[in-house]
């Protein structure tokens, strides 16, 4: 199951193993969204530096099965195993969760084989943190107008990047987008010069979803396109 | 309606300026009428009158940074960030548009 798909039966409760760096975002973020986070760490700073901002902090050896079931794992939606640099540990727990029969199991693994035995052991979802960011990474230096590239299915792929100029002034009935292009704009984000209670500068961010046919692209302005590959990268390209 | 507004601050501060063109308190505000309505050049250049007079005043660099990030001029606005951070290094906003605008994407 892709993480879109189980996106649509909104997961409500999270269990992160692991505080780390990785661990830790991503259980602050959930948690940022109303989600109901249990952190589970063997460190006691750890829990203790994100007890503030999660529902539930616990100190256990995660490859302690008893332990995890002691504090009501099974309940969970999801769990994300973010314990990849052990990885007998992240291969151990990430069993465990599955034969307590939790919904969705996310795990970290560093290397392509971890990843592998994460698969075969049952992870519904295995992440590569740091080969997909040094993917990111190498696409946002090439193309330093992309902010965000996803392939949406097969051939077709959504990217933001900088409107390009032949769009400034003209709104997007006027640049035939879609019929010079093959790309559709699905959203629009400007900044907006406003002050903050200090009085100083800030830029607000706002975003026009499914702009109309009227709205008007300014120089500055980000667009989401959605488009098969070699429309959108052409798109792209445009001065 | 507003844009009407914001040009009509914009000249009293033109004027009030010119009355005493050394008024750096004046200037700030110039810039930040002239960066709410978008001008952004020339809240640019009321920022880099004012440090001229004043190269010590945080607030001017804190402005021009945000002025530089809505051209888009990142590298001008993390010069003027770490300008910020060297004279106020507590400046907790400076420090996060600069971490912001350092970390990726």
């Amino acid at each position: 199951m892709g993480l879109g798909k189980m996106a649509d039966k909104f997961p409500r409760q999270f269990a992160v193993i692991g505080a780390g760096r990785f661990g830790s975002s991503v259980a602050m973020t959930l948690s940022k969204n109303g989600c109901e986070v249990t952190v589970v760490d063997h460190d006691k700073d750890s829990i203790q530096k994100i007890s503030e901002y999660v529902s539930n902090a616990v100190q256990l050896d995660a490859t302690d099965e008893k332990a995890l079931k002691s504090i009501g794992i099974e309940d969970v939606d999801v769990a994300i195993v973010s314990i990849g640099e052990q990885m007998e540990a992240s291969i151990l727990v990430t069993m465990a969760l599955k034969q307590m029969a939790i919904k969705m199991v996310v795990a970290k693994a560093v290397t392509e084989s971890h990843g592998k035995i994460l698969a075969r052991v049952g992870a519904d979802k295995v992440v590569f943190p740091e080969r997909d960011m040094g993917v990111r990474l190498a696409n946002a230096l090439l193309h330093p107008s992309l902010l965000e590239h996803v392939e949406v299915s097969p051939g077709y792929n959504m990217a933001e990047f900088e409107a390009p100029k032949v769009l400034w002034h003209k709104s997007i009935a006027e640049s035939a987008v879609r019929v010079k292009h093959g790309v559709q704009i699905v959203a629009l984000k400007r900044c907006k010069p406003g002050l903050n209670k200090e009085g100083e500068s800030v830029l607000e961010e706002d975003v026009d979803l499914i702009p109309s046919a009227e709205t008007v692209v300014n120089k500055g302005d980000m667009i989401l396109v959605i488009g098969k590959e070699e429309n959108v990268r052409k798109f792209r390209s445009l001065k | 309606m507003k844009n009407k507004a914001s040009e009509k601050r914009i000249q009293k501060l033109l004027e009030k300026l010119a009355e005493n063109p050394k008024d750096t308190e004046t200037q700030l505000d110039l810039g930040k009428a002239y960066f709410l309505s978008s001008r952004f050049d020339e809240a640019v250049k009321c920022y880099h009158d004012l440090l001229e007079q004043e190269p010590q005043n945080a607030s001017a660099y804190y402005n021009l940074a945000v002025a530089f990030l809505a051209q888009k001029k990142n590298l001008e606005a993390k010069e003027a960030l770490q300008k910020v951070l060297e004279l106020d290094p507590n400046n907790k906003t400076a420090q996060n548009e600069l971490a912001k605008l350092v970390s990726f994407p």
